[in-house]
């Protein structure tokens, strides 16, 4: 049996009591299937089930005291303990009209949070920053956060795919960052953005039929370094405590096995999204 | 409480990105460990790793006896908090500390125990019944601390606790963690990049950078013997003063040139200079600001460490004055007495205390006279 069902027995054996009226009950239960209503409401809205007659939507929105003009973002919350967490974050966020807690996947939570009125782009982050530390903090549990740009209600399923898509890209590319905004995704959107015929001819182009870098992870580290110490031999060098003529010499061996000089810009960029675009046809 | 040892520790990412680099460290029961350096470093990182929130990608974690690399991170028995703390807002103070238990399914008589032991311990006995909206921001912040005293656990991680805090609080609630430590000798590791709050809480500071550990001392050892370059401008505000010199030898004194004098050096640290082969060398001279002086006695007692230099800025703190200066091209700072009578255009002598000079070899940034 379902709540509501059996919120509705209860209330009916309660009014046979005597203990309250059927005007009571009646009340009870239409602000009960009201709150179920906003989760339906909005979990429609986001797999485009909803109507798409504007009156329509208008009368169900009103009826649930919904405000239509309101902006969202939309958080996907990747977490082994999705109910833990929705538990612990509707303390957080208690406000039905101002938070909206739906299901994901087994190992993820979606969060529709109203934005602010100012500075949304600072909110959407301190608020996803909040969500890692509480679930860190008071259930000690690995977290993954990604989110929306800000959106009108009536755009909340392309607010949803957005944040999926910025959590797809934390986990792909930006592996030591925690939480990622779908309006700070840098070159990782645009890969991702590509089809994946097009990656693979991209990696055909420069690496040949097998398209596999196959770099190991001593070569890894050091395109990584070199990449992070823009190309500077010396500094290079000195990360990772070895010579500046031996670093030479591996970035010649580098060149040898990808007919890429990577102290060039032009051959750098290209390993640079290479490597990304391996990643993303792995992942 | 416990003991922690990091042995070999690194984290590489699965795209290659390195954080943390051979980490090793021997964390003493009750001591009061600081994480310092600038941001990206890798300092939150080996905190997440101890905390089981960051898988390790190689090396050993101890925490006590017991090997922890593949315990979850509640079996841990640690404790954190973070800068982003939050309270829930429609819960008074007691349920705010009580709730995290209550998710763990911690029978309700053991939460009002460890609740109202958390509360004595931070002096939040009478705010037990307020809500979040009624409490100033030091008394949050207490009832955040409080959420992670209730867990009575061996180790306490803190990322960054007081970031979000304005100057003035900032400064109450690193006293108040000061007496927490006291009270509870619990161990604790606080991740910072402020300079301040690491000298004066840590009974020990590890300085990263880039994701290498590059020196682990007492905060008085980490300013008076900083390792390298970056030590020794990271700890100290305003940062020790670095100037080119090139080393000439004469006899056993090495003198350091700058800005056309000769700056003779103490026996001892000559000594290093010249087995260093360092005789007409250029090398880095470091000085702190306190040890620059524009007073008439100290000129008078170095003559052979006194230039002249015009004054282009005067800060005057209270207790302090700050002189802004160019010595050689090189930007120069002293910290002198408020008395002083300097003023913005004024040419004045200087002296530098030639026992507090630090000499580092330019190349490889390491200490030479330490």
């Amino acid at each position: 049996m379902d709540r509501t069902k059996r919120l509705e027995a209860a209330l009916s054996e309660l009014e046979a009591a005597g203990r309250i009226g059927s005007a009571e009950v009646e009340y009870l239960l239409e602000a009960m299937q009201q709150e179920d209503s906003i989760e339906q409401f909005f979990e429609e809205l986001l797999q485009g089930r909803l109507s798409i007659n504007e009156n329509d939507l208008l009368r169900r929105a009103k009826k649930l005291d919904l405000n239509m003009e309101a902006k969202w973002i939309v958080y996907h919350i990747q977490t082994a303990y999705p109910a833990e967490a929705r538990e612990l974050l509707g303390q957080m966020y208690s406000d039905p009209q101002e938070a909206v807690f739906l299901d994901g996947s087994p190992e993820m939570l979606r969060l529709l949070l109203m934005a602010a009125e100012k500075d949304v782009e600072q909110q959407a982050k301190e608020a996803a920053e909040q969500i890692v530390s509480m679930i860190n903090t008071e259930l000690m549990e690995k977290v993954y956060v990604g989110y929306s740009d800000v959106c009108k209600t009536i755009t909340l399923q392309v607010a949803d795919a957005q944040a999926g898509m910025a959590l797809e890209i934390l986990r792909t590319f930006y592996e030591e960052r925690l939480e990622a905004g779908y309006g700070s995704l840098g070159i990782g959107r645009l890969i991702y953005s590509i089809q994946k015929e097009d990656c693979e001819a991209f990696l055909e182009e420069y690496f040949g039929e097998e398209h596999e870098l196959e770099l190991s992870e001593e070569e890894l580290q050091t395109v990584n370094k070199f990449f992070e110490k823009n190309l500077n031999i010396s500094e290079t060098a000195r990360d990772l405590f070895m010579h500046r003529n031996t670093l030479v010499y591996h970035l010649e061996k580098l060149q040898k096995k990808t007919g890429l000089d990577i102290r060039r810009f032009d051959d750098a960029m290209t390993l640079k999204i290479a490597l990304m675009v391996e990643r993303y046809m792995n992942r | 409480m416990a003991s922690l040892s990091l042995k070999n520790v690194c984290k590489v990412y699965p795209n290659g990105f390195e954080a943390v680099k051979d980490f090793n460290l021997e964390i003493a029961d009750q001591e009061f460990i600081i994480f310092v350096g600038p941001s990206g470093c890798g300092k939150s990182t080996t905190l997440r790793m101890i905390a089981g929130l960051e898988d390790i990608s190689s090396g050993e974690l101890r925490i006590g006896d017991r090997l922890v690399n593949d315990v979850e991170p509640k079996d841990r028995d640690i404790a954190m908090v973070f800068q982003n703390y939050a309270l829930y807002p429609h819960m008074t103070v007691y349920d705010n500390m009580a709730f995290g238990l209550k998710l763990r399914k911690v029978p309700t008589d053991e939460i009002d125990k460890m609740v109202k032991e958390a509360a004595k311990i931070l002096d939040l006995v009478p705010l037990l019944e307020r809500k979040p909206k009624a409490l100033s921001g030091g008394q949050r912040q207490r009832v955040a601390m409080g959420r992670a005293i209730v867990r009575n656990p061996k180790v306490f991680l803190m990322d960054e606790p007081l970031s979000n805090l304005d100057a003035k609080l900032r400064v109450q609630m690193r006293i108040e963690i000061a007496k927490l430590h006291q009270r509870l000798g619990t161990t604790i590791i606080y991740v910072t990049h402020d300079q301040t709050e690491a000298m004066t809480l840590g009974t020990r500071i590890v300085v990263m950078r880039d994701g290498v550990v590059q020196q682990v001392d007492t905060p008085q050892n980490l300013y008076d013997k900083p390792v390298n370059l970056f030590v020794a401008g990271f700890m100290g505000s305003p940062q020790m003063n670095f100037l080119d010199a090139v080393v000439e030898v004469q006899g056993e004194t090495a003198y350091l040139k700058i800005a056309d004098k000769s700056i003779p050096l103490n026996a001892e640290k000559s000594k290093k200079i010249i087995d260093g082969g360092y005789d007409g060398k250029t090398v880095t001279f470091g000085i702190r600001p306190e040890d620059v002086y524009d007073s008439e006695m100290m000129v008078e007692a170095n003559p052979l460490s006194v230039f002249e230099a015009t004054i282009r800025v005067y800060e005057l703190l209270g207790a302090e004055v700050f002189l802004y200066f160019d010595l050689d091209e090189f930007p120069m700072t002293a910290r002198v007495d408020p008395r002083t009578t300097a003023r913005p255009g004024d040419v004045v002598r200087f002296a530098f205390d030639t026992d507090k000079i630090h000499v580092f070899d330019k190349e490889t940034s390491q200490i030479i006279t330490n």
